[in-house]
């Protein structure tokens, strides 16, 4: 699904704005949104998802004001386990609870490790495990637009990897357009096709993450990847 | 300490006595306070997860008119149901005063704002993440709804259940609108008042002790339904 926001403002009292002149996401594309907290990322997504309205500007999908319904995904910051199984809750994810979904649903778990306590109830889960689950209840099915809201946060390094090798077969299988904001420029180049750097609740820089990293040409950019070694 | 101890003598041989009039009195009490808790259930639990999970202009006031009428004094209620109710009254024509419908309509009125203003409470602080991760599904209006009843049950399960205790307690409103009269809408707390005045204390504390039991084992099943047994 292709993506096109212009001229995008977001207030909330004197404290942050978002202001985004114009950003354009093409299908089945990665894209990395990388910022310090407090530069807007969150704020975005929650924009695109419909979660909040802008207070002024437009935000079209296929050219189209609002997307198909169900054909977009966002996986929440504090993302929540209902008090069900981890089946049952990845099932919420499926659109049905019959053989079909059911099968979506194991190897959503199965991609991330997680098969084997699909009957634990979610509520025994630790916090890593619970984030894991939340990951394949918000990508066990088809979808044109998956939002990720810093995914991998709560994770370990191990199930990282396994959490990005699951988002890379996502895209490739449907085709879909990913949007994971982090605050990991590793992350970001390992699997995003396009990095997009928020500062101040504006977009900075955009570009392949191997560009962007290697020559910045923003300040404020150097400033952030500073304090990373990638 | 004897009354007490013929009060429990006098509190099993009632209850083992299979005197008819007992029976038609606990009976009648169970069939008010269910009905009236089940029917104020049905129209508070929603109205109170509506309200406790949506904003809308005049929200803040709706919220404190149901919180005073959370307080709201049974006779209070009876007394405006009875005049409605009464022969001379708007819906008189119906036949409903001194029946066990219109103690069942009075309870309700009493009932619905506890469950409601509780309800409130109870989905206020999970409305938001779940609504949001609902929407972040894809979910639709009617399964959220459901997840949010489903993740609220146990809060919302105890708001019933303080209007049940509300009901079964209740003496001022079912007195003036059902009238105590004997075999027809004579409850366990109307008996209580009736006993206590004609001075048969023992027998006045023996429907409590009744009573008491008969709240004891619904709250118990109540209890266990709510934990899924």
């Amino acid at each position: 699904m292709k993506v096109l926001i212009e001229n995008i403002k977001k207030s909330y009292s004197d404290r942050f704005t978002l202001d985004i002149a114009k950003l354009e996401l093409a299908e089945g594309r990665i894209y990395g949104i990388l910022g310090p907290n407090g530069s807007g990322k969150t704020t975005l997504l929650r924009l695109i998802s419909g979660l909040e309205k802008p207070d002024s500007g437009k935000i079209r999908f296929d050219l189209e004001p609002e997307a198909p319904s169900g054909e977009i995904a966002f996986l929440l910051q504090d993302s929540y386990m209902f008090d069900f199984s981890v089946l049952e809750n990845v099932l919420l994810g499926t659109g049905g609870k019959d053989s079909a979904g059911k099968k979506l649903a194991m190897d959503a778990l199965r991609e991330i490790g997680m098969e084997k306590y699909a009957n634990a109830k979610a509520s025994t889960l630790s916090g890593g495990e619970a984030q894991k689950v939340a990951i394949a209840r918000t990508l066990a099915r088809k979808r044109q637009l998956v939002l990720l809201d810093e995914p991998t946060a709560s994770v370990d390094i191990y199930s990282m990897r396994q959490v990005e090798d699951f988002i890379k077969k996502f895209k490739i299988n449907h085709n879909a357009t990913v949007l994971l904001s982090t605050h990991n420029p590793s992350q970001a180049a390992r699997i995003a096709d396009e990095v997009v750097i928020m500062w101040n609740g504006r977009i900075i820089e955009r570009g392949s993450p191997e560009s962007v990293f290697s020559s910045p040409c923003r300040e404020e950019t150097k400033q952030f990847l500073e304090n990373w070694r990638i | 300490m004897n009354e007490f101890v013929n009060s429990f003598r006098e509190a099993f041989n009632l209850i083992f006595s299979f005197d008819a009039e007992v029976y038609g009195i606990i009976w009648l009490t169970l069939t008010v306070t269910v009905s009236s808790t089940a029917i104020a259930s049905v129209i508070a639990v929603p109205a109170g997860i509506a309200i406790g999970s949506y904003d809308f202009y005049g929200k803040k006031l709706l919220v404190k008119i149901i919180h005073a009428f959370m307080g709201l004094p049974p006779v209070v209620a009876g007394l405006v149901v009875y005049i409605f109710l009464s022969r001379n009254g708007p819906l008189g024509s119906l036949g409903l005063i001194f029946t066990p419908a219109a103690m069942v309509i009075a309870q309700v009125i009493i009932i619905i704002p506890i469950v409601t203003g509780l309800s409130i409470a109870a989905v206020r602080l999970k409305s938001k993440v779940v609504k949001e991760n609902c929407k972040g599904l894809g979910l639709g209006k009617r399964q959220t709804f459901r997840l949010l009843l489903h993740e609220c049950r146990y809060p919302i399960f105890s708001a019933i259940l303080t209007g049940y205790g509300r009901a079964i307690s209740e003496v001022g409103a079912v007195t003036l609108v059902g009238g105590n009269i004997q075999y027809h809408t004579r409850v366990m707390t109307t008996t209580i008042m009736l006993e206590t005045r004609r001075g048969n204390y023992d027998q006045a504390l023996a429907i409590g002790i009744v009573l008491i039991s008969l709240s004891f084992v619904i709250n118990g099943i109540l209890y266990r339904l709510q934990e899924g047994k």
